[in-house]
């Protein structure tokens, strides 16, 4: 559980952007799933938790996005962004990460290539993240991750696949290689 | 490099990143909602014992906390206006069927033959 914790914490983080709401995401997923399941048999229960966890990030997205509709409703008619598709954005042009070139020390090296793929999890849409982050980081079957993402096995892996194209072109962009 | 093996590298970044650059308050505010999370476990597998020991069964099903103030005055609310529509209803029952009964039995009240209000309306014609 403490392991898998903080893997959620980090889901919800990339996620939301930021870490108070990350944190009541996980508490709130923890609480559903012992609420809930807590007789069920102690194998199934990482994959409910994970399924709890993705539909309460959808659930704050969902929150958010009635929240920005009257937000939208009740300010000027100013055009805004609210109406582009997040993924038609070209993640290298949003792509902040703090770099000092040639740093000898191997340990801020290894400290900027954390930075720099968190950074890539957080722009990433947010689809391609479930799937990417379900399938390797929580090594679920394809099977699985569709069922928690609620859809067929085959947009798993065009969503991990994409995900996967878009991290390996940020770190080609930025000359850094695995 | 394949998509599997790149992604293997990319969570083993992610991985160390979640165990080394997590902050400490972080981590506490993690273990107590987990301690929380786990409490509450602890107290529902409890509450099921009594419950399913035939001690405490309420009419919910679970315990009888679920009814708060907010939840009772909703009820006593509905009650009311349900007494208030019933005691309507059988009020009207009453009084057409008493005037009915007048009509059928004949027996109309004195007041009925008295009453000059047909003849005005004749005069105004």
């Amino acid at each position: 559980m403490i392991e898998t914790e903080k893997r959620a914490f980090k889901q919800a983080f990339f996620a939301v952007h930021d870490e108070h709401i990350a944190l009541d995401i996980v508490q709130d997923a923890m609480m559903k799933l012992t609420a809930k399941y807590a007789s069920k048999p102690i194998e199934e229960l990482p994959l409910l938790f994970q399924r709890i966890l993705q539909n309460t990030i959808r659930d704050y997205y969902r929150r958010q996005k009635i929240r920005s509709l009257w937000t939208s409703l009740f300010s000027s008619f100013a055009p805004s962004d609210q109406d582009k598709n997040p993924e038609d954005f070209d993640i290298l042009e949003t792509l902040h990460v703090a770099q000092e070139s040639n740093a000898p020390d191997t340990q801020l090296e290894q400290a900027q290539l954390m930075a720099l793929i968190e950074k890539s999890m957080e722009i990433l849409p947010p689809r391609q993240r479930e799937a990417f982050l379900l399938r390797y980081w929580e090594e679920l079957s394809l099977a699985e991750t569709a069922e928690i993402m609620g859809c067929s096995e085959g947009s798993v892996k065009t969503h991990c696949s994409r995900a996967v194209h878009t991290l390996a072109a940020i770190l080609k962009a930025k000359g850094v290689k695995l | 490099m394949s998509e599997q093996e790149f992604g293997k590298k990319i969570v083993g970044v992610l991985d160390a990143g979640a165990h080394e650059t997590m902050k400490q308050s972080t981590l506490y505010r993690l273990q107590s909602a987990r301690l929380a999370a786990l409490e509450q476990c602890q107290y529902e597998s409890e509450s099921s014992k009594v419950i399913h020991s035939g001690n405490g069964y309420s009419v919910f099903g679970k315990h009888g906390g679920n009814l708060d103030g907010g939840k009772l005055l909703l009820l006593a609310t509905i009650l009311f206006v349900l007494m208030n529509l019933i005691y309507l209803q059988f009020w009207d029952n009453d009084k057409y069927s008493a005037i009915d009964a007048m009509i059928l039995a004949d027996d109309l009240p004195i007041d009925a033959y008295i009453d000059n209000e047909f003849e005005q309306w004749l005069d105004i014609d």
